[in-house]
């Protein structure tokens, strides 16, 4: 990859990652906020609230991944790509064994 | 939740990322001892909370390291494949490893971390025996020296033997719900042998989609208790964020051997918890 495009492709990663670090904190907060004003009307919205935030922070690198797996793409390396493509291609993997091995918590 | 209760994990994580900042160390390694130790909470629900956090600081520091082009990106795709396969090993490995197994292994890791923090890291010599033209040679990168301003060019080394410790490092990190940075670090140090800062900032890089792996399916089959991961992780970000700047403005030496003390200590008690 020419030295341009590693640079591009580090300024939109670290720009997903500011903002989207960024936006899912300010949904947890909110959530949280909510949690704490004693309103039973509220406690609905701040769960929503919280579940999304967390959810946002767990798909991140998930965003992240599938950027780099793109703009590599773009870029013309394809082996990059193509490496990107296999780590999203794992993640998926554990996500459905983790959901067919069900619940393990006590 | 009780209002209390919410305060309490945010402040208790706020805590353990503030220490974990100060010491270049992701939280995970004492948010779950805390909340299984203090919050007696569940410890499979404890590594829930605790990857969330992991990724959440991950991703909110990553980002002063890409600007700053200390991140080898393309090196940090390839030995993904390595952490996320280790996180799949661990999701399968988690409900078949005994708890009073999962106290021990956080034992054991907690004395390697002291250990690794007793012995300083030292600047790796760099690889031999790497020729121009080789496979690895798209990963050969360069860092801007903040003190030089020069570019410092480095060569990447050993891949094989930094994919086998990168899945351990993975392995580790689902069953757990840490970093893994212990294991990450140096594999990059010392199988890789990349520069302290480079090895730091890919490591961190690399934590979120580790820790990502296992989380989705935490997340996926509700085992993460939103409740409780939120205040967990927005402490641990505004706590990861303090305990850089402090990191940043004091000097570590002095404190190295109280921090090599609390990690022992952590570590007893989880030993006392695996073999009760």
């Amino acid at each position: 990859m020419i030295s341009g495009n590693v640079q591009k492709l580090e300024r939109s990663l670290a720009a997903l990652l500011h903002y989207g670090t960024l936006f899912a904190s300010l949904l947890m907060a909110a959530g949280v906020l909510s949690g704490v004003s004693f309103h039973s009307t509220t406690e609905s919205v701040a769960s929503i609230l919280m579940t999304v935030g967390v959810g946002f922070v767990i798909l991140l690198p998930v965003c992240r991944i599938a950027l780099m797996a793109l703009l590599c793409a773009v870029a013309g390396e394809y082996r990059f790509a193509c490496i990107a493509a296999v780590v999203l291609m794992i993640v998926a993997i554990s996500c459905a064994v983790g959901l067919k091995l069900g619940v393990v918590s006590a | 939740m009780e209002t209390h209760a919410t305060f309490v994990l945010f402040f208790l994580a706020l805590g353990c990322s503030v220490l974990g900042g100060m010491l270049g160390m992701a939280s995970g390694m004492f948010i779950v001892p805390a909340l299984t130790g203090f919050g007696h909470m569940d410890i499979h629900e404890a590594i829930g909370a605790s990857l969330v956090s992991v990724i959440a600081c991950s991703c909110a520091s990553a980002a002063p390291y890409l600007r700053g082009r200390l991140t080898n990106v393309r090196l940090a795709a390839l030995l993904e494949i390595g952490t996320t396969l280790g996180a799949l090993s661990g999701v399968l490995l988690v409900g078949v490893v005994p708890v009073r197994a999962l106290y021990l292994l956080f034992a054991g890791i907690l004395l390697v971390s002291a250990w690794q923090m007793f012995v300083r890291r030292v600047e790796p010599a760099a690889p031999c025996g790497v020729k121009p033209g080789r496979r690895s040679a798209a990963l050969h990168a360069s860092y801007p020296d903040p003190a030089t301003g020069r570019e410092v060019p480095y060569v990447v080394g050993r891949i094989p033997v930094g994919l086998l410790l990168m899945y351990a490092a993975g392995l580790i990190s689902a069953l757990l719900g840490i970093g893994s940075g212990v294991l990450k670090i140096p594999a990059m140090d010392t199988a890789l042998r990349l520069p302290i800062r480079v090895s730091t900032a890919t490591s961190n890089f690399m934590i979120g989609v580790t820790g990502c792996a296992s989380a989705c399916a935490y997340f996926l089959r509700g085992e993460i208790v939103t409740s409780v991961a939120a205040p967990v992780a927005l402490g641990s970000v505004v706590g990861s964020i303090a305990g850089a700047h402090i990191l940043m403005r004091t000097s570590t030496r002095h404190l190295r051997v109280l921090f090599v003390s609390i990690l022992v200590l952590i570590a007893l008690q989880m030993l006392l918890h695996g073999l009760d």
